[in-house]
């Protein structure tokens, strides 16, 4: 039935959880999957604070470094658990539009992400992209509790 | 990887179409359903001045929501027999759906609950359907949120 699997993290502890657990159904079902990071666009004003004291250039070179950082972790565990896959990052400022675009670009059947991700339980009920992606996209939302 | 995908329904083409992608599912990971359907249960008329003579006894009650159950579980334990996966299919009596649907889960040791995103109240709510949004937010294990697209034809 799932052939194909996008699994969106943003590096955080939560994040990283579900893309064990996504890894491990893509393993048991034989599907592949694609593991994407969302960055935010440069901005001059902002809230992230390490964006105020950042040029443009050195904000771009950070933001890939972590989007690395964070793939290498899915394709270190989808090439453990011997699964298809292959790992890209997206610049765009919302990042549930990013993770339905990729997932609909890239002909995904489902998007399996963690309840809460960085800003964590603060979102009591569920976390605010992953809300955003359950209402807006097309295809099933597995979603780790 | 899942054993055991609980899937809930409510009888409505929505949530039954979801409740054939659930089978799917199941069969693509050799896991067995259990099916679950919720009624509210008997209200006593006790806020009602006059009772009127055709208010149904709790029997009755019972036995006809038992009777829409039953045939809402056969469609999806249809499902299930033609497609070779193991079935089960239970029907509770709670006013809170959402609770018993996460009770079913924990009781029938479920590892997934796969449900639709919209069911008897139909797409009108712009965001999740209110039981599918309640089962999101207190639930341990794994949801899968199964996207209708449009009111199936009734057929």
């Amino acid at each position: 039935m799932f052939k194909h699997i996008l699994v969106p993290t943003d590096g955080s502890p939560l994040s990283e959880a579900a893309v064990d657990h996504a890894i491990e159904f893509a393993r048991s079902i034989g599907a592949k999957v694609t593991g994407l990071h969302v960055i935010p666009s440069f901005r001059t004003f902002t809230y992230h604070a390490e964006m105020l004291e950042d040029t443009r250039e050195k904000f771009e070179k950070d933001s890939k470094a972590h989007a690395v950082q964070f793939l290498s972790k899915i394709e270190r565990a989808a090439r453990d658990a011997g699964v298809e896959y292959r790992i890209m990052f997206v610049t765009n400022d919302h990042p549930y539009q990013a993770i339905i675009d990729t997932a609909r670009e890239t002909g995904c059947d489902v998007i399996a992400m963690a309840s809460h991700g960085r800003k964590g339980v603060q979102g009591m009920l569920m976390g605010s992209e992953t809300q955003k992606v359950l209402t807006h996209s097309e295809i099933p939302v597995l979603v780790y509790r | 990887m899942y054993r055991k995908i609980l899937i809930p329904t409510d009888g409505s083409p929505l949530s039954t179409a979801a409740a054939h992608a659930g089978v799917d599912l199941a069969r693509q990971c050799n896991a067995d359903v259990v099916s679950v359907h919720v009624a509210p249960p008997y209200q006593y008329p006790v806020n009602v001045e006059i009772i009127v003579p055709e208010y149904p006894s709790e029997e009755e009650y019972q036995a006809a929501m038992r009777r829409h159950g039953t045939a809402y579980l056969d469609e999806v334990r249809k499902e299930a027999e033609a497609l070779g996966v193991q079935f089960s299919g239970t029907m509770l009596f709670e006013d809170n759906t959402a609770k018993a649907i996460i009770h079913a889960a924990t009781e029938n040791a479920c590892d997934l609950i796969f449900i639709g995103s919209h069911g008897r109240s139909g797409l009108g709510q712009l965001l999740l359907g209110s039981v599918t949004n309640k089962i999101l937010s207190t639930c341990k294990i794994p949801v899968l949120v199964y996207r209708v697209q449009q009111e199936p034809d009734k057929t």
